[in-house]
């Protein structure tokens, strides 16, 4: 599925809520205006706005190296409430937008699809572990949305990674030893009988770097102490 | 009508990053119209060179189909054309050089798509594969020496004897091909399970979603962040994925 595919997908299914790293990116004018703003008219859908994210973004509309962004996500704003594709949302309890986006989560994680635009990769991890607790358990669904240096959205972005359990099995089969080979010892393996050359790395694990006719062979050691 | 996505990436390994020696590993892709080609090379480690031999050869082979496919398809002794146009190109540069041919060992897996004519020759080590509606598939995994980590180079006398080679018409089912050094197929191919690790599959998604600079840095990022162990060699992939264009518009 296309980002944008993924996006349609997003405005149909979730409820979004925006956050003012977002808002204030670098192009984020293009994502919010040109990319967002036709898909939630398209489906008559709205984003979710804290007021504490507007209250912040006015906050920052004071600090030199931030204004002239806070201005762009006030504008934003402005253009999404005059399209009326935007809900200011307040309860008393608010009071910064990391807090009221765990608290939207907790409170709503049983109940709806969430969808979270933030640039903020801290907050977008605690809002995936908070959305994954296994205390409560849901079958909802939870995306982040950051958006890129150019204004192009990146979904789930920081779960764009390989864990080590989606690699290929690369572990050797044990055998007993009850020595730890040394530097120019006499190794038969691999059908070969091999000098080992010179030692480049050490621990639970030794590598030996043996030179041979066609290739460099990295001959490589992992031992268990209580094993010897 | 088909045209075909590419993706390519090279890593230099932990072991070469410790040494201060440059990835040996090159592997270059080429999507024009109806002509699409991917090449890799992994360059011998016991070679001086052999990080620009992988250069040449990779960059031979796809300029080589490129300029002749026609010929090369057609002819029975297509492959042999190519193997001695790389010889040829290597053998040149290692009297530029001075030195013996052999200082720029390096291995071939090479594929070229014409209107969906394939040609593919892979001589030494590495998995090339395809991707269709059951899942992947391998299509070679080159030929190795006596032991685990001999293998043959395009310089080598054994070349033409233990190259695989190629010839068919494509299905329109195979959706992607992709060529692997041995440094990506240990971490992507599982041999216990015999299987394409999970790894492969996010990677071919990723190339769904994200675009070409995107999409290298997430998984360059990505494999960077494993442990030494697993990337010691360098790694290298190369994906050529189907894209067909689609009548409903963006609106």
């Amino acid at each position: 599925m296309s980002p944008w595919h993924e996006l349609e997908n997003i405005v149909l299914n979730y409820k979004i809520f925006v956050d003012t790293s977002a808002l204030m990116a670098p192009n984020s004018e293009k994502f919010f205006l040109d990319e967002l703003r036709p898909l939630l008219l398209k489906y008559n859908k709205k984003v979710y706005i804290p007021r504490v994210v507007r209250e912040e973004l006015e906050k920052h509309k004071n600090v030199p190296e931030k204004s002239s962004s806070a201005l762009k996500g006030i504008k934003i704003i402005e253009e999404y409430i005059g399209s009326n594709i935007a809900d200011i949302r307040y309860e008393e309890t608010d009071y910064i937008p990391d807090q009221v986006f765990q608290y939207i989560v907790s409170k709503f994680k049983l109940k709806y699809n969430l969808a979270f635009i933030t640039n903020d990769k801290q907050l977008a991890r605690d809002l995936r572990d908070q959305h994954s607790s296994l205390s409560v358990k849901t079958d909802k669904l939870l995306r982040i949305i950051s958006i890129d240096l150019t204004g192009e959205p990146v979904i789930d972005a920081e779960q764009l990674k390989i864990d080590l359990y989606e690699l290929g099995d690369i572990s050797e089969t044990p055998i007993n030893i009850s020595y730890i080979p040394e530097e120019g010892d006499e190794i038969r393996t691999l059908g070969q009988i091999y000098r080992l050359g010179r030692r480049v790395s050490e621990g639970g694990r030794v590598e030996y770097i043996c030179s041979k006719v066609m290739r460099t062979l990295l001959l490589r050691f992992s031992y268990l102490k209580s094993s010897l | 009508m088909t045209s075909w996505k590419k993706f390519t990436l090279s890593i230099r390994g932990r072991l070469h990053e410790k040494e201060g020696v440059p990835c040996q590993d090159r592997v270059v892709g080429m999507s024009y119209g109806s002509f699409a080609a991917l090449a890799l090379s992994d360059g011998a480690g016991s070679a001086s060179l052999s990080h620009i031999g992988s250069k040449i050869v990779t960059n031979t082979f796809l300029h080589f189909l490129k300029a002749n496919f026609s010929e090369v398809y057609e002819k029975d002794s297509g492959y042999l054309q190519v193997i001695e146009r790389i010889r040829y190109n290597l053998e040149r540069q290692a009297k530029k050089f001075n030195v013996p041919v052999k200082e720029f060992s390096s291995t071939l897996i090479g594929l070229a798509l014409n209107n969906e004519k394939l040609f593919f020759i892979h001589v030494g080590d590495g998995i090339a594969g395809f991707v269709d509606t059951s899942g992947a598939k391998v299509l070679s995994k080159g030929a190795k020496g006596e032991f685990d980590n001999e293998t043959y180079f395009v310089t080598s006398e054994e070349a033409e004897n233990t190259m695989v080679c190629l010839k068919d018409r494509t299905s329109e089912n195979i959706s992607a091909f992709f060529l692997m050094s041995d440094g990506a197929s240990r971490i992507l191919f599982d041999k216990k399970m015999n299987a394409f690790a999970p790894a492969f599959w996010k990677i071919m998604l990723w190339m769904d979603n994200c675009d070409y600079r995107c999409l290298k840095k997430i998984v360059g990022n990505s494999l960077k962040a494993l442990p030494a162990h697993y990337i010691y060699d360098d790694f290298s992939i190369g994906v050529l994925k189907r894209v067909k264009y689609e009548s409903v518009a963006r609106t």
